[in-house]
């Protein structure tokens, strides 16, 4: 080691946990919006609190509202009082929002930009340097376009000795026409290596953990394949209504809010063949194999393999509550879904014949996000007269992230009498700290330049290909979603596309 | 159950501040294996009753304490936090005792919105006597296929020693030994004489610094300074300069720095001036470093409200004009208290620090030489 000949790597650096990412600021649009009171700003707090935020950081806020600095970090101090993982350090909180400041203006609007710019170019003189720059997409989506367009109007978009990223909230696009469409505005002014579309189910540990229990443990992929696996189950549950979301929500429906890009996410983790390398493109080129390899839908047959249901009333938590369409600002001709059922089949040598059952709710009987994937029965049962019911690996993504193993085994006593049991690990109890929130995770990894658990261009656009098809059937359709009980786990109906032998999972 | 206690709601055990529940046994002159029975029987009644709690299965943390001073001990876990360890067998050794006594707490503990876990607490009473013989009193207690720590905080190495086999790794402060020399020389022995791993409170305590320098010269066009350091000034507490020896044990480890005749010269031969100086700041560890490098530009961290507070002097020289300009600005993030500092130190049983070994050889060879 000389002079002469540095190392490439930081010599420092070995031995350490991650260090924080390279210095940076941070510019939320919408940085008075329901997602950055309730997640982003928490997160950044926490990351602060870790000493995980960057050398040199700033926070410059985006939005309409016609605030001061003062004003805007006083509405900071009350986002991250409220809502975040630990209490809060007095004194990291007040350094913390002293690199803060905001911006008022339309998104639209040259202005905004034009004041943008200056206060961006003062953080950099303070630093001494090219701060990196992040720019977070928290507003309704109508805007994506318009702020990456206007972004590379006033010379935002690109500059040379730093890098500029951009992360795209969901929903994008909800066609593939208008995902091909953002794309293409969106690649018109950076390159696809600035964009992040961020799904925050991946930031999840259960998430990654999957990949980790699949390809680092020799126990579970010799039987990944449509020889020892039955069926997989995929569900997304939830007990809470639309609430204050209805306007949003009456417009997306359950397929576009939870199916086209989080559980096809936990689809493409479980099902995808081992990447070369754990490196963004890699993992992310084999996911897009799995969403290419989905047997397409015909929307003609669409009942054989999808199912949707919306909420009636009913009662969750011995409290009675209305149904869909009672919910203010739901319009009585909705017909939007808030519960979708489906089977698609992944046509590839490991996986031909294996179906895959997505189902997603609201209002039913309780929260949970879990991937059940159930082995076949065994060959030959032994032990006269006893059920012996198929093994099932689970794994919990909400509200608690574990895994477990269903066997069977012997009820003590003198018969060979079999029941089921479980074998648990839990993230809660096998490690000794919490899993990060998946916004602290994904926002450093942004920071940092790692995309891997971000969603690519192509890979958007094939989840909407995917999806596509079922909107169509069901646009061209009149008739009104399944109902079903507010309280129950969806429509009775969903049993419908059930495989012969197959069963839904209690939820 | 024989010996058994009390069931019902919980004092908080030590590491433990969000038990729900505990159950209790104790018995006098027993002998380890009744122990080991008791607290699977216990587990199973807890298990009985709250099937949603998981037995937690991460870590074992052998303790052996003096009678005498355990409630300090047991304080210094309590603040761990989440990163309290899965079973704690804590050894109370007493001066004279004719025969072992034990008492075991599992203690639920909620784990988020709809889990529990269950934490461990063994608390074993022996005599001196027994501290040579203490692998066979602790081994049938401890979880096997979970990695286990060893922790003498008042200084019974013979109960490390004694335990070697059982543990993987030892928790200690280099810095609580009665000079420098002697806490990095305990800590070279155990690791070469035990092959045991060994996490170090003083290391640990600079970790945050080790950190943010690092972070530091991460950029590309900054990493050259690196090899132009001529002198380095560590501020400490006065009772940590084993925490500061250490933190110039890891720079001059990663730079190549080779300890000469009373110098230290780096990769290139050229001299790097070390200094160290207590400082009068009420927390254990470092109080503050700077890097100047030959060309006069430097680098400080020192401690400030809430964060380090870091300040940069560039030079520049251009033609026959020399100038320079000062930068001062906070890094983000809290500090972490002694307790923070040993849960640290839990959580880095699972996940081992390869930096330690050379830091701490490379300190040993700096300060025989300063």
């Amino acid at each position: 080691m000389t002079p002469a000949s540095p190392p490439d790597d930081n010599p420092l650096g070995e031995g350490l946990d991650q260090l924080p990412p390279p210095s940076s600021v941070l510019v939320i649009f919408g940085g008075t919006g329901n997602l950055s009171k309730l997640k982003l700003l928490p997160a950044l707090y926490n990351l602060a609190h870790d000493g995980a935020l960057p050398e040199r950081f700033g926070l410059v806020a985006v939005a309409m509202d016609d605030l001061t600095d003062e004003q805007y970090r006083e509405l900071v101090r009350e986002a991250v009082t409220r809502n975040s993982r630990r209490p809060c350090d007095e004194l990291v909180l007040e350094t913390f929002l002293s690199t803060i400041s905001f911006v008022s203006g339309g998104f639209e609007e040259d202005a905004a930009y034009a004041e943008l710019a200056p206060r961006l170019k003062a953080l950099d003189d303070r630093a001494g340097q090219r701060l990196n720059r992040i720019f977070y997409l928290s507003t309704a989506p109508r805007f994506f376009g318009t702020i990456i367009e206007q972004l590379g109007v006033h010379g935002l978009s690109d500059r040379s000795g730093s890098d500029v990223r951009v992360i795209v909230e969901k929903p994008f696009g909800t066609t593939k026409a208008e995902a091909l469409a953002l794309n293409a505005r969106i690649l018109k002014v950076l390159r696809e290596e600035q964009v992040y579309r961020i799904d925050h189910y991946l930031g999840k540990e259960t998430v990654q953990n999957l990949l980790a229990l699949r390809f680092a443990n020799g126990l579970f992929e010799p039987i990944w394949n449509r020889n020892h696996i039955q069926s997989v189950q995929i569900t997304a549950g939830e007990s809470v209504g639309v609430g204050g979301r209805a306007g949003y929500y009456d417009t997306s429906g359950a397929l576009r809010d939870l199916v086209q890009n989080h559980l096809l996410q936990l689809l493409c983790n479980l099902a995808m063949e081992p990447p070369t390398t754990f490196t963004a493109d890699d993992i992310r080129t084999e996911k897009v194999k799995v969403l290419r390899a989905i047997t397409p839908i015909d929307p003609d047959r669409i009942e054989e393999i999808a199912v949707r249901g919306r909420y009636g009333p009913g009662s969750i938590g011995g409290e009675e509550v209305r149904g869909y369409l009672e919910e203010p600002d739901v319009p009585e001709t909705s017909t939007t879904e808030t519960f979708v059922a489906l089977r698609l089949e992944v046509d590839t040598w490991r996986w031909a014949g294996v179906p895959f059952y997505i189902r997603t709710g609201k209002r039913i009987s309780r929260k949970l996000t879990e991937i059940a994937v159930t082995l076949k029965p065994v060959p030959h049962n032994a032990f006269d007269g006893a059920v012996v019911e198929p093994n099932q690996i689970v794994f919990s993504i909400q509200p608690d992230e574990h895994v477990s193993i269903k066997l069977a085994a012997k009820v003590p006593g003198s018969g060979m009498n079999l029941r089921p049991v479980t074998m648990d690990f839990s993230y809660g109890t096998a490690f000794l700290s919490a899993s990060p929130e998946a916004y602290e995770r994904l926002i450093t990894d942004a920071m940092r330049g790692d995309a891997t658990l971000f969603t690519r261009a192509d890979e958007v656009e094939a989840q909407w290909t995917v999806m596509d098809p079922i909107l169509t059937a069901w646009g061209r359709s009149s008739a009104p979603p399944d109902e079903y009980p507010a309280g129950s786990s969806g429509p009775r109906t969903a049993r419908r596309i059930l495989l012969p032998g197959d069963r839904w999972r209690a939820i | 159950m024989a010996g058994a206690e009390s069931t019902g709601a919980a004092p908080p055990v030590p590491g433990s501040a969000t038990a729900v529940e505990h159950t209790v046994w104790q018995q006098d002159d027993v002998d380890p294996g009744a122990v080991e029975e008791a607290m699977r029987a216990l587990e199973h009644e807890r298990f009985r009753r709250r099937r949603s709690a998981l037995p937690a299965r991460a870590l074992n943390l052998v303790v052996v304490v003096d009678a005498a001073f355990t409630g300090e001990v047991a304080r210094r876990l309590d603040g761990v936090g989440r990163n309290a360890p899965s079973r704690t067998i804590l050894v109370r050794v007493h001066v004279r005792r004719a025969r072992l006594s034990a008492r075991v707490t599992v203690a639920t503990v909620e784990e988020g919105t709809t889990e529990e876990s269950s934490t461990e607490q063994v608390t074993v009473d022996i005599a001196e006597r027994h501290l040579t013989r203490l692998a066979s009193i602790v081994d049938p207690m401890v979880m096997t296929d979970v990695p286990t720590l060893l922790w003498a905080p008042h200084g019974h190495h013979v109960a490390v020693e004694a335990l070697g086999e059982l543990g993987q790794t030892v928790l200690l402060d280099s810095g609580d030994a009665a000079d420098v020399p002697s806490g990095l020389n305990d800590a070279q022995h155990l690791i070469d004489e035990h092959a045991l791993s060994i996490v170090d409170l003083s290391w640990l305590r600079a970790t945050p610094w080790r950190q943010r320098l690092a972070a530091h010269f991460e950029p590309v066009q900054r990493r050259p300074e690196l090899w132009r350091i001529s002198d380095v000034q560590v501020r400490h507490q006065p009772g940590s300069e084993a925490a500061a020896w250490l933190f110039l044990g890891w720079l001059g480890d990663r730079l190549g720095w080779v300890p000469e005749h009373g110098r230290t010269r780096d990769a290139t031969g050229d001299e790097v001036g070390l200094r160290l100086s207590p400082a009068d700041v009420g927390v254990q560890g470092l109080a503050g470093a700077t890097l100047t490098t030959r060309d006069g530009a430097s680098f400080a961290l020192d401690r400030g409200r809430g964060g380090l507070r870091a300040a940069r002097t560039d030079v520049y020289s251009a033609a026959l004009e020399h100038s320079s300009t000062e930068r001062q600005w906070t890094v983000l993030g809290a500090s972490r208290g002694e307790a923070g500092v040993l849960g640290r130190a839990l959580r880095r049983t699972l996940v081992p620090d390869d930096g330690y070994i050379g830091a701490l050889a490379t300190a040993r060879r700096l300060l025989s030489c300063s």
